[in-house]
């Protein structure tokens, strides 16, 4: 049988100081015989404060909002704006070439199979608008990736909420869409006369 | 080089419904030899296998852009001589111009029409 040893004297609770926040949730939480002197916590709590505000700035920093405001945003809002308008665009031209056909006349078999044969042309041809616009579409995704990249870092950082299984934050913005490529927005860009025009020009340097 | 409806054509999109707009435009042109490739790296391995004479490419691809497959053309001695039209969305004039300088034969800028297609055709194909 153990025989009982005395029990160590009990620390005197004055002097000790209460809780503060860090000392709350630090898990390395010192002991209350190695607490330091109330001023020396303090300062290292107002530090530690002083840190995270500065990490957050950093984080708001890097979420750029000018240029999501500036640049990303209203080019994406051009973009989809392009697609209603090629949209419109390439059916209005695919209905015409069907009312054609529907308005031919039959008298003349041989008019009408050039009739439909240049339609059907026109059709096939009109069919291209799926390519551009899946490409100004990508370039609509790339800037919603972006902005959702960077608010769920700054999300996770504060802690407000977790995405980490979502979002590849390794990834650097311009690796998923790069923004240059495509299309150009309607009314830029060269017509097919200035780029014949470009290619039989001198070379420039 | 001159081309004729039994060139052999090898056209070259990512996008499956231009390979197929254009591979029917070629047929109501008139060519009947079209072969197609989804890339340029997929497009090197056919160009290596068979004589092409003529070369359609979209600019936008990956792994190997248009762009990129038009400069290994161009440097290779087997291939340098085959034309080499771009059908692209690309219309700036930097893109244009890059492609001037690599070596394109002719530029068309997506969308386009068969008139537009045919002409180049016939122009690089003129002596």
């Amino acid at each position: 049988m153990k025989s009982r040893t005395t029990p160590p004297p009990r620390k005197p609770t004055s002097g000790t100081r209460p809780a503060g926040p860090a000392a709350a949730t630090s898990p390395n939480r010192p002991s209350t015989a190695d607490a330091p002197p109330d001023g020396a916590l303090l300062v290292r709590e107002i530090g530690a404060a002083a840190d995270y505000l500065r990490r957050c700035r950093q984080e708001l920093a890097s979420l750029g909002a000018n240029e999501l405001a500036k640049d990303r945003i209203p080019a994406a809002s051009r973009e989809l704006d392009d697609i209603i308008g090629d949209g419109a665009e390439f059916s209005h031209a695919i209905m015409m070439a069907a009312e054609r056909v529907m308005n031919a006349s039959e008298d003349d078999p041989a008019a009408y199979r050039a009739l439909v044969h240049e339609a059907i042309t026109s059709i096939i041809v009109q069919c291209a608008f799926q390519d551009i616009t899946a490409q100004r579409a990508q370039r609509v995704r790339g800037a919603l990736d972006t902005i959702e990249r960077r608010l769920a870092r700054l999300a996770t950082f504060v802690a407000t909420r977790e995405m980490p299984d979502i979002v590849d934050f390794s990834a650097p913005d311009a690796t998923i869409v790069e923004p240059k490529a495509g299309p150009a927005p309607r009314g830029q860009g060269n017509d097919q006369a200035s780029i014949d025009r470009i290619l039989a020009g001198p070379d420039r340097s | 080089m001159n081309i004729s409806p039994s060139t052999p054509i090898l056209v070259v999109d990512d996008y499956q419904t231009m390979i197929r707009i254009i591979r029917n435009l070629l047929k109501q042109l008139g060519f009947e030899d079209v072969d197609d490739a989804t890339d340029g790296t997929q497009a090197l391995e056919k160009l290596r296998k068979r004589k092409y004479g003529l070369i359609i490419s979209d600019w936008n691809m990956e792994p190997m852009t248009g762009y990129e497959l038009l400069k290994v053309v161009r440097a290779d001695d087997s291939l340098r001589e085959t034309p080499f039209i771009m059908i692209t969305a690309e219309s700036k004039t930097d893109n244009v111009v890059a492609a001037k300088k690599a070596g394109v034969s002719s530029y068309i800028v997506k969308p386009f029409n068969a008139q537009t297609l045919k002409a180049k055709i016939d122009a690089v194909g003129e002596p």
